[in-house]
């Protein structure tokens, strides 16, 4: 059997917020925190921010924009030009309208990719899901896993540290 | 009502409601009229767009009508999720779901026109830009090639932006399902999403964006959609105010269809809490501005048509408001310009019967004014030798009605598997409207 960390559930989210500052000041630094809805300020690493984001989407969006661009240009004006009543071969702006749907369209896309793999989607098990209570995270809970590989647990006694903040409750995470 | 509650109301639906009588029966006509467009579909691939009324010189007649509606109904859907969101505008947290998913139903019914309309719609692939043997590109300069990328992008990322919302929702039924196959397929649908508070950032900043993105893209859709018509040289066609005349004729007829759709939702559900009097009356507001909107490009076509002095435009004009399809004209002012003034008044905002109503006629209207624009401007030409009228025949019925049914089975079907409201957004709400008592 394997000891993932002790998960525990807190009576809102204020109590969440101080269980994991107590927890981060007695040294702990792997914490996780699972929520309702999106937690605005969960203090220490445990919100990590997705800055990168829209720097994939704008690099994706202009590949996209760009590479329509090119391809409208390499087809109608070096591939195979046709003379439609004399109007010039690279007609930039009836270019535009493609080039930016495709501009969205990367970027969307891109976004789309990046949020999978930043919240390391798709992971249809995960050890938390042992603990029959961890439901409680999508409907009204505020659960804290303070895991087993943090470089203190075994020190420390985690399990001790959890139950002293005075969960809800708390449970072992045993696979 | 807290966030529990909200949860085990929104999943119980789902997961313990069983369906009334009412979503059978709707679901069997719904069926069956899909049933009559799958066969209409294999007669047209077996027979040819000669099966329609199109002939000259009237070549568009139903379908493209067809297209313009759904594609217009589904600009709405974005709108109120992406631009309201962007904006702040909380009280959409209790709509946009199921105008999400409107939308993405209306676009999967819009899409099917245009191809069936090309007459030989297995070579639809010949819109997209690929290196082929006979060295062919596509034709850049024509706006039905824009539209082709514009329908393209606006289906992929509608899709993306409701799933994108769905998936928390999604977790939510999963973790209520008692049975193997519903833990399996919401567990699946779900992608094993957890909650845990990197997720929500990414989740939270990927619908920030993918909102921002959304809104231009509407736009700009809605306004290919009416290149392909102002390209045209043809009178009533050849004007510079249709991109945004097309656009704001979207969202009225798009604000129509999600009243259509929230009212009947919200009593077959009981959700009178959540989707309340408030919201029905706010969507009234949105659909008489965006009512006076249509009504002015209206006037200014008539206007312009005048102003302009333009012999062929104002000829347009008069055959419009006194020409053979003279009483689609003022069907069309009688649904889109008068009967939405009654949206003045509270009372009529906040009676859902009469919001119903005024929905109806506005979808009605809308469909109406589509098809009038296409007509009219093709069956005068310029030259009296080639007039001639539009007549429909069954299978442009037929096809008319099943659309109807087709979206009308998607959306059975959303109701009935898929959480109806966005728990995420309205947890938070309750969650701080209880911090914020005393």
């Amino acid at each position: 059997m394997t000891d993932h960390g002790r998960l525990a559930q807190f009576v809102d989210e204020a109590a969440l917020r101080d269980g994991v500052r107590r927890l981060r000041a007695q040294g702990y630094t792997r914490i996780e925190v699972f929520s309702p809805y999106p937690l605005d300020d969960v203090p220490g690493p445990v919100g990590r921010t997705a800055r990168w984001m829209p720097r994939i989407m704008l690099g994706a969006g202009l590949l996209g924009g760009l590479g329509m661009l090119a391809v409208q240009y390499l087809s109608a004006a070096v591939d195979y030009p046709i003379d439609v009543g004399g109007r010039p071969a690279a007609s930039w702006p009836a270019f535009v309208p493609a080039a930016i749907e495709v501009t969205i369209l990367f970027a969307a896309v891109a976004g789309f990719i990046a949020f999978l793999a930043g919240a390391g989607l798709p992971t249809l098990y995960h050890p938390v899901f042992e603990v029959a209570w961890f439901e409680e995270a999508s409907r009204d809970g505020f659960l804290l896993w303070l895991r087993a590989d943090d470089p203190i647990w075994e020190q420390r006694r985690g399990e001790d540290d959890v139950a002293a903040l005075q969960p809800l409750r708390h449970a072992e995470i045993l696979t | 009502m807290n966030a529990a509650h909200l949860t085990d109301m929104v999943t119980g639906l789902v997961l313990q409601r069983r369906p009334g009588r009412a979503w059978k029966l709707g679901f069997a006509l719904a069926l069956s009229l899909t049933g009559l467009l799958v066969a209409s579909i294999v007669v047209l691939l077996a027979r040819g767009v000669g099966i329609w009324g199109v002939a000259m010189p009237v070549a568009w007649g139903f379908a493209i009508a067809n297209y313009v509606w759904w594609i217009g109904i589904g600009m709405a859907g974005t709108f109120i999720s992406a631009a309201l969101f962007l904006t702040r505008q909380g009280w959409r947290s209790a709509l946009n779901r199921h105008a999400e998913a409107m939308t993405v139903f209306a676009l999967a019914v819009s899409g099917l026109f245009p191809v069936l309309h090309l007459g030989r719609p297995w070579f639809a692939y010949w819109l997209a830009p690929y290196p082929d043997r006979m060295g062919l590109w596509p034709q850049w300069r024509s706006a039905l090639v824009w539209d082709f990328f514009a329908i393209g992008a606006y289906v992929v990322v509608s899709v993306l932006y409701f799933y994108t919302g769905l998936i928390p929702d999604l977790a939510a039924v999963r973790d209520r399902a008692t049975t193997r196959g519903r833990q399996v397929f919401y567990g699946l649908l779900a992608l094993g999403w957890r909650g845990e508070a990197r997720d929500w950032e990414h989740h939270a900043m990927l619908t920030r964006l993918l909102a921002a993105l959304a809104v231009p893209l509407v736009f700009s859709v809605h306004s290919m959609v009416a290149l392909d018509f102002s390209e045209g040289l043809l009178p009533g066609w050849h004007s510079t105010i249709f991109p945004p005349f097309f656009v704001a004729g979207a969202l009225f007829s798009g604000i129509a269809m999600v009243v259509a759709l929230s009212v009947p939702l919200r009593r077959a559900y009981g959700l009178e809490d959540i989707l309340t009097d408030a919201h029905v009356d706010r969507l009234g507001k949105l659909l008489l501005a965006a009512g006076w909107v249509v009504t002015y490009g209206y006037a200014a076509d008539i206007f312009t048509a005048y102003y302009g002095g333009d012999r062929y435009d104002i000829a347009l004009v008069e055959h419009r408001m006194t020409g053979a399809y003279a009483w689609m004209f003022w069907s069309t002012i009688a649904c889109n310009s008068v009967a939405i003034q009654a949206l003045w008044w509270r009372r009529v905002r906040r009676s859902a019967a009469a919001m119903l109503v005024v929905s109806l006629l506005v979808l009605a209207g809308m469909w109406l004014e589509r098809f009038m624009l296409i007509a009219t401007s093709l069956y005068r030409d310029y030259l009296p030798s080639s007039w001639g009228m539009f007549h429909p025949t069954a299978w442009d019925i037929a096809f008319l009605l099943g659309s109807l049914g087709l979206f009308a089975l998607l959306f059975l079907v959303f109701v009935r598997y898929f959480p109806v409201l966005s728990l995420v957004e309205l947890r938070r709400q309750a969650a701080e409207s209880t911090e914020g008592r005393p």
